[in-house]
């Protein structure tokens, strides 16, 4: 969200877009940040009623229960719906930005395996060449940018070098890892603090030191507890991130 | 707060939102019950598998159990439990390995929607977790099934499966695709499951003009392959059952004071009332003791009260919706495995309060 307001600080037209969080949502409203959430049987039926010329038809289809029920054992096929809607949008608009919040590290893995692993499924017909044109769409150079937070820890920081590794074996390279929420960035007195915080910021400040290579961003634990004022606070950290 | 004696069930879920310390809280749990004597088998079903760092697993041991002694985590001395990363693909093949199942059975799951499918972000990771938990549970090995799930939606995703697989193996549809797919194969086939393939018929036909025809006939194989199996799938159905008995399951949504989501943890709470949740711990994971620290600085004077604001704003929503509430201190170790330890000993110590 704070990268949102920055974008539209610099005069971009941007748009947060995330899966079915409801917590998000409000957020967005309260802020006043565009954002939209897509639901995934209502993205199918979009779909299907633009590849089929008929509304009425794909109406049919989405409602008949094993669709439904076909749609629920195979989440990714949601996935790849909803990397569709975000190309559409994408292509209707060449000036706008989307910030995609992804919910966990494996939903966005298995949105963009979902292209790949579709590709190899279909191999022909109208949903092959949408995922031709997605592929051709999204591995443009400079379309994508991915914006990995980790909190300063090893368990999180692994995790993030994993999901870089698999952005970067699918030839997305613009990749960049942020390490959230430390403590020894918050301006604190260092001589003054507790044991146990100076040994967490120690800690902070090994793994930091360890990861150079990777972590390039720094964004400081903000002590508030709301919202607004941790988005205002972090933001200004964030134009190098962002360009 | 009250502090309750916990006793260990046969199935014990771990939810919560990323980087809440899920896998780090579900595997001191394993080590501690396994410490008691107790046969535990540690599943994690999340993707990402942060377990295998903490346990010195790879990728490639997916799909097998492995047993942790103290090579992995001292803490367990004599002691051992069994851990097993999820690998849909594998619970597959360990289905298809069954005695029941033909040969010809075997190779078609070698279609390439299967495959595809069964991959680790294939996208069938919920369903076949199910299916695996349910055939471990059946087993009968373990005194405890311990799962590390996933973050978040994911984690519905899971619970959803059992209704999920229900409505995919409605009856009718295993008529109509026996039907299809022996028709093709050129197996005779009463009237009456024509009629009923009549609707499903044109469905694909429909879907025929978008997916191309190839598809259409792997697609028909697929389904079919996969109601040969239905079985397996069917009995995962009865984990639902066993999530909705108290005796049997313990729920546990972790939150971290680090992360200030406890909202996000209450609303998984409540998605997952329907599931069984009724009955739930609250874990606050990385709590800080900042009592013995006076400082002296504005700055650090501000941070201390925002630190305690954090923990405090948690409990008032806790105390309500959850059976009891149990914090778990910060480990400040950058090891995985202390934090372990350190995190078993604390699970000791909830034990052997007073109830």
């Amino acid at each position: 969200m704070s990268i949102v307001q920055q974008l539209s600080a610099l005069g971009h037209h941007v748009k947060y877009i995330c899966f079915d969080q409801s917590e998000n949502r409000h957020y967005c409203q309260d802020l006043n940040i565009e954002c939209k959430v897509l639901g995934p049987l209502h993205s199918a039926e979009v779909y299907i009623g633009q590849k089929l010329h008929s509304e009425m038809l794909a109406s049919w289809i989405v409602k008949t229960s094993f669709f439904k029920s076909l749609f629920d054992m195979v989440p990714a096929i949601s996935h790849l719906i909803f990397l569709g809607h975000i190309i559409n949008e994408l292509e209707k608009n060449p000036d706008l930005i989307l910030v995609f919040d992804s919910p966990s590290s494996g939903h966005a893995l298995t949105m963009f395996e979902a292209s790949f692993n579709f590709k190899k499924i279909f191999k022909s017909g109208v949903i092959f060449n949408d995922i031709l044109r997605m592929h051709e769409f999204i591995y443009r150079p400079g379309l994508v940018k991915v914006i990995i937070p980790t909190l300063p820890t090893q368990l999180s920081l692994e995790e993030s070098l994993e999901v870089q590794s698999f952005f970067y074996e699918i030839q997305i390279t613009d990749v960049t890892l942020v390490a959230n929420q430390c403590i020894g960035l918050s301006g604190l007195d260092i001589s003054d603090l507790s044991t146990s915080l100076s040994e967490k910021i120690k800690n902070e400040e090994n793994l930091i030191q360890m990861a150079s290579d990777h972590l390039k961003f720094y964004i400081p634990l903000i002590p508030s507890l709301d919202l607004k004022n941790i988005l205002k606070a972090i933001g200004p950290r964030l134009n190098g991130v962002i360009c | 707060m009250n502090v309750k004696r916990i006793k260990s069930k046969p199935l014990e879920l771990f939810s919560g939102t990323g980087g809440v310390g899920k896998t780090t809280l579900s595997c001191a749990r394993a080590a501690y019950l396994s410490s008691q004597g107790q046969k535990v088998l540690l599943i994690t079903i999340d993707p990402a598998k942060r377990l295998k760092q903490i346990l010195n697993l790879f990728d490639e041991d997916a799909g097998t159990i492995h047993q942790i002694t103290s090579a992995q985590i001292p803490y367990l001395k004599d002691h051992q439990f069994d851990a097993l990363l999820m690998s849909p693909e594998k619970t597959m093949k360990k289905i298809l390995r069954s005695d029941h199942v033909s040969s010809t059975l075997q190779e078609r799951f070698e279609n390439i929607i299967l495959k595809t499918l069964l991959r680790p972000y294939g996208g069938m990771n919920e369903i076949m977790s199910i299916v695996e938990v349910q055939l471990q549970l059946q087993s009968h090995q373990y005194d405890s099934i311990i799962l590390d799930t996933p973050p978040g939606k994911n984690f519905l995703d899971f619970l959803e499966s059992g209704s999920r697989i229900n409505r995919f193996f409605d009856k009718t549809y295993i008529e109509v695709f026996k039907y299809l797919y022996d028709r093709k194969e050129s197996k005779t086939s009463g009237p009456i499951k024509a009629i009923f393939a009549t609707g499903i018929q044109k469905l694909l036909q429909l879907l025929e003009r978008v997916t191309g025809k190839s598809f259409i006939e792997q697609f028909i194989q697929a389904i079919a392959s996969v109601y040969e199996c239905k079985d397996y799938f069917l009995r995962a159905v009865q984990f639902e059952k066993t999530l909705q008995e108290q005796d049997l399951t313990n729920w546990f949504i972790v939150t971290s004071t680090e992360q200030q989501k406890i909202q996000n943890a209450l609303d998984l709470h409540s998605k997952s009332l329907p599931f069984g949740a009724q009955n739930s711990y609250l874990l606050i994971n990385k709590c800080l003791d900042l009592k013995n620290w006076q400082p002296k600085t504005q700055s650090n004077q501000e941070f201390k009260k925002y630190l305690i604001q954090r923990e405090e704003a948690i409990k008032p929503f806790g105390v309500s919706s959850f059976l009891n509430i149990f914090e778990f201190h910060e480990i400040l170790s950058p090891s995985p495995v202390i934090h372990v330890t350190e995190l078993a000993v604390m699970w000791g110590s909830l034990d052997s309060s007073s109830p």
